[in-house]
């Protein structure tokens, strides 16, 4: 239905002008200029020859003058019409749900434009006009895709000037965003509210509203208005990773014409610039580290529809070397079995790793005397016993800042309890507490698993994070090909802060750590040589073990580290710090905070009171919501049922068709004024004036 | 009202007079100069023609009649003086483009006026007798006769007119020829839009009296163009009727009209043998008059 809807209707009141050319018609015939003529014979000639067209003439001169003003009148009154004429006579509470992730942010106007108006932009229009022309007794609540909005209560409920105006204030947030769990809230508001309406606005990205059914949706009917783009092309930066001697980036895209070919351009503090194209999706770019820690921004172009994701910044370490130390538990022969016989030969002069690391070899007996100090990576390779004392005085050390990395191995098997069935899933741990290195672990050992070699399990590649991200792409070390064939178990939910940078295709750890004091404890969870997995044998191997090298080596400084928004970090400090984030403000941490949850992209710097800067950290937006692949209407149906929503697309001016939204029809009265303009052209004497008036009377 | 220096148009007079009225003054005034191709009751025969109703009884060669048995008239060279007579249109209508009711500058009357006044001036100074009839609000005329005095009046008369009223040309023809009897030429000065259907055969029935009518067809420009802008009230000037209209919606079909009645105009003098020439105010009158003045000569 739709109705008149004018912005100044009081300017109506001019149609009255259009009376205008009736009067003057009528005054003209009164006003005529009085002409004496020797005769009229002529005259009423030539006029009864014309009279059937001036007649017509006349008729149609009339009405294009009339709609000529009326248009005018119209015009100045501000003309629209309402879709929904309803929502301005009955009141009703509206629950719009709006999605505020990220990937609102990308710019309407679709391909790579750079103009016009944001996803979010157009959304707030159209939830600004609902509110603008609903009945006003009407309510409104807003509730946001924040997960940090969750809770019973919406985010905001008024009356309408005061949601306009809280609308203003709305803008994109970082962090988790669940649009399911949105409207789960949005439906349990509904309940018991008369007349309430749902209204999801979205740009329905996948990624955001593929996180399984809804529940409690029976009788709910939900409008969803998609704000975003049909056809979504995006490009950004997916990962940024330093080795020793270079920086890799990886860019993803989506929905992009693949053959477009993106810049990738690194600028770091000293004002170096440095710019290469991506290949396959990974861009390599030779780097001389600086001899300090560094800063730099990494951008890419063309980045596609989401501004934010086309520039990060990332931290780099200063080019010295680790200091390792090797503790091989296996002291068998032939070497060719030997559990560092494979990192021997990585670290040897001739080695791939070769000068970038120092690397020194010990055996368990000697951890009883040997100085810690200045030792960035401790490895426990197939260590199963400690000499006395020795855990307390490794965990002292790592709680200063080293980091302890522990291989499995066939010793630990000794330490099984019998008594335990293996295939339980009791929490009970198969390594006694009481054993030497039991402490040094970073979650309890549940089972091991011994699958053999037909039945060897892969590494997950998608499930590769923090500094394993970067083996997703191949072209950094391939780490599908390796199998594993015995590995063990983690009772993983009694520890907490537990960080799983790899993991099986079965979904159990392969690569775990945790935070202790300013140090770390990590866990490989299966064999450096041959025995429990084929790693050693890879063509990866070299630079994942690089790779693992150097994170265990920097993350106490806390370079290197990226962080996704809105996902909890620790902080391993014992003292006060301050946390200044990327908009310049600075938070006050407590010792040892175990949950410190950056929102906002960027470089943030954790400093003492005395402004000393202790470590930097770098927080990214969530890859997913760079994927603006969107959900479709299958998608949809298995939400919602087919019967359960309503799908409309928000159109070019921000109105929502169907439901309120003021649509202008200036135009339509634009284009009548014209027609009449130029009829009144054709109708009126020809162009060009006669320079004579005639002899008048006198 | 017009002054004597409105009407006179010296110019006029002297091309008409190169053209028409070639030749020094003569020193007699009483004997015109050119030779007339009138047959009348000179000394020099000229032709036989056969004799009809108005020819005097006394002209039949009964010479002929002897050797013939048909009665003739012998036709002679006129040597008489020429009798012109001006019927001039002084009727309301000839005041359109007048600059105001009392002020006739810039009008037909004017125009006519300076054309009878040129015409005039030429035949007085080749000894030629004028006369002057006006034909509209009052009536007045004066008898042909030659000498400057008698152009003197004919000017005072033209200017100082009553310019008003209808016209019925046909009766003031009709009085004129009257009055002449026979042998004169008579300058009709008109608009002629009055409805006057019987001019024509008054007309025609001068001719064998020896009365040469001659049409001076006299119009205002802006009654051909009617250059008016938007809505007008049109009123007739000889009568109360009135008509409102937009003249840029009829201008082609009034230009239409009028051009066909001028033509009309034409065609029905040509048909009778009496000589047209239409003036039209703003231009140049003395090419359509000279070839008036030429065509058919004097009789």
């Amino acid at each position: 239905m739709e109705a008149l809807a004018l912005l100044r209707p009081w300017f109506l009141a001019a149609l009255v002008a259009g009376a205008i050319p009736v009067i003057i018609h009528l005054l003209d015939r009164k006003r005529a200029r009085p002409v004496h003529i020797a005769t009229l014979r002529f005259l009423k000639l030539a006029h009864a020859r014309k009279r059937g067209g001036l007649r017509l003439r006349n008729i149609l001169l009339l009405l294009s003058r009339i709609t000529l003003l009326s248009c005018l009148a119209i015009l100045f009154a501000g003309p629209g019409c309402r879709q929904d004429a309803d929502i301005t006579k009955s009141p009703a509470s509206w629950i719009f749900v709006l999605d505020t992730s990220p990937s609102m942010s990308a710019v309407r106007g679709g391909g790579w434009a750079k103009s016009g108006r944001s996803a979010l932009a157009a959304a707030k229009d159209a939830v600004s006009a609902i509110a603008a022309e609903s009945a006003p007794q009407s309510r409104f609540m807003l509730l946001k895709t924040s997960e940090q909005s969750g809770g019973s209560r919406p985010d905001f409920t008024g009356n309408a000037a005061e949601f306009t105006q809280s609308l203003k204030k709305l803008g994109i947030e970082f962090g988790r965003h669940g649009m399911t769990s949105a409207i789960e809230r949005a439906v349990r508001l509904a309940e018991g509210v008369p007349d309430a309406r749902i209204v999801v606005l979205s740009d329905l990205q996948k990624s955001a509203w593929d996180h399984g059914a809804l529940a409690g949706m029976e009788g709910a009917r939900v409008l969803i208005v998609d704000t975003g783009f049909e056809k979504n092309e995006n490009a950004w930066i997916d990962s940024v990773n330093e080795t020793a001697s270079e920086i890799a980036v990886g860019v993803k895209s989506a929905g992009a014409d693949k053959s477009i070919k993106h810049a990738v351009k690194v600028r770091l503090d000293d004002g170096r610039v440095m710019t290469t194209y991506a290949v396959d999706g990974l861009a390599r770019i030779p780097l001389k580290r600086p001899a300090k820690p560094y800063t730099g921004v990494v951008s890419v172009s063309p980045g596609g529809d989401v501004p934010l994701d086309d520039e990060t910044t990332f931290t780099g370490g200063e080019a010295r070397k680790i200091s390792v130390v090797f503790v091989n538990g296996d002291s068998r022969t032939p070497e060719m079995r030997d559990e560092l016989f494979f990192v021997r030969r990585a670290f040897s002069p001739d080695g791939l790793l070769a000068g970038e690391i120092v690397f020194r070899e010990a055996r368990p007996a000697d951890l009883g005397a040997m100085a810690l100090d200045g030792i960035d990576l401790l490895v426990l390779a197939n260590v199963s016993s400690l000499p006395p004392r020795g855990s307390e005085r490794i965990l002292k050390s790592v709680r200063g800042g080293m980091t302890v990395l522990m291989t499995a191995g066939d010793n630990w098997n000794s330490l099984m309890r019998l008594s335990a069935p293996a295939s339980t899933a009791s929490p009970e741990h198969l390594i006694s507490p009481e054993t030497s290195i039991a402490p040094l672990l970073s979650a309890p050992l549940r089972d091991m698993a011994n699958a053999g070699a037909a039945e060897a399990r892969a590494v997950d590649i998608a499930a590769l994070t923090g500094p394993m991200e970067m083996f997703r792409q191949p072209e950094s070390g391939d780490l599908k090909l390796a199998r594993i064939k015995s590995y063990w178990l983690l009772n993983a939910s009694s520890k907490t802060g537990l960080d799983v940078s790899m993991r099986l295709d079965n979904g159990a750890p392969l690569l775990v750590e945790r935070r202790e004091g300013k140090g770390r404890l990590m866990l490989f969870t299966t064999t450096l040589d041959a025995d429990g997995a084929d790693f050693c044998l890879q063509p990866a191997f070299i630079p994942w073990l690089g790779r693992l090298m150097h994170h265990a080596s920097g993350l106490t400084r806390f370079e290197g580290v990226r962080v996704v928004s809105g996902r909890a970090l620790e902080l391993p400090f014992d003292e006060p710090v301050w946390v200044r984030q990327p908009d310049g403000s600075r938070l006050s941490v407590a010792p040892h905070v175990k949950k410190f949850t950056p929102v906002q992209p960027g470089l943030y710097t954790i400093e003492r009171g005395d402004n000393e800067k202790l470590a930097a950290f770098v927080t990214v937006t969530d890859s997913a919501e760079s994927d603006t692949t969107r959900i479709g209407t299958d998608g949809l149906d298995s939400l919602f049922g087919k019967s359960g929503y309503r799908l409309i697309r928000a159109d070019a001016g921000g109105r929502i068709p169907g439901i309120g939204g003021r649509q202008d029809m200036s135009g339509v009265f634009a284009g009548a004024l014209i027609a009449a303009v130029l009829l009144e052209a054709a109708l009126i004497r020809p162009f060009g004036r006669r320079k004579k008036a005639g002899h008048e009377l006198k | 009202m017009l002054e004597r220096t409105d009407i006179l148009d010296p110019e006029l007079t002297a091309r008409l007079a190169g053209a028409a009225f070639s030749g020094p003054p003569t020193p007699a005034p009483h004997h015109g100069v050119q030779p007339s191709p009138r047959r009348g009751i000179g000394m020099e025969f000229a032709e036989h023609v056969e004799y009809s109703a108005g020819h005097e009884i006394g002209s039949i060669d009964w010479k002929v009649f002897a050797r013939s048995d048909r009665y003739y008239v012998k036709q002679r060279e006129d040597e008489r003086l020429r009798r012109v007579v001006f019927v001039m249109d002084t009727s309301a209508s000839m005041t359109y483009g007048a600059a105001s009711a009392l002020d006739m500058r810039g009008s037909k009357h004017q125009f006519a006026a300076r054309i009878v006044t040129s015409i005039a001036r030429c035949l007085v100074s080749e000894g030629d007798a004028v006369g002057l009839m006006l034909a509209g609000g009052e009536f007045v005329y004066l008898p042909p006769s030659g000498g400057m005095k008698q152009f003197e009046a004919l000017l005072e008369i033209v200017s100082g007119g009553i310019i008003a009223g209808n016209c019925r040309l046909s009766s003031a023809c009709a009085e004129a020829a009257e009055r002449l009897k026979r042998n004169a030429t008579m300058f009709i000065v008109s608009d002629f839009l009055d409805d006057d259907s019987g001019l024509d055969e008054i007309l025609r029935g001068m001719l064998p009296r020896g009365i040469a009518p001659r049409l001076i067809h006299v119009l205002h420009s802006d009654e051909v163009e009617l250059p008016q802008e938007g809505t007008t009230r049109y009123i007739d000037i000889e009568g109360d009727d009135s008509l409102v209209l937009d003249p840029d919606l009829i201008r082609k079909a009034y230009n239409e009209e009028v051009r066909g009645f001028l033509r009309e105009m034409s065609e029905s003098a040509a048909k009778s043998g009496i000589p047209y020439a239409c003036c039209e105010t703003g231009r140049d009158p003395a090419e359509a008059l000279t070839a008036l003045i030429r065509s058919g000569g004097w009789r």
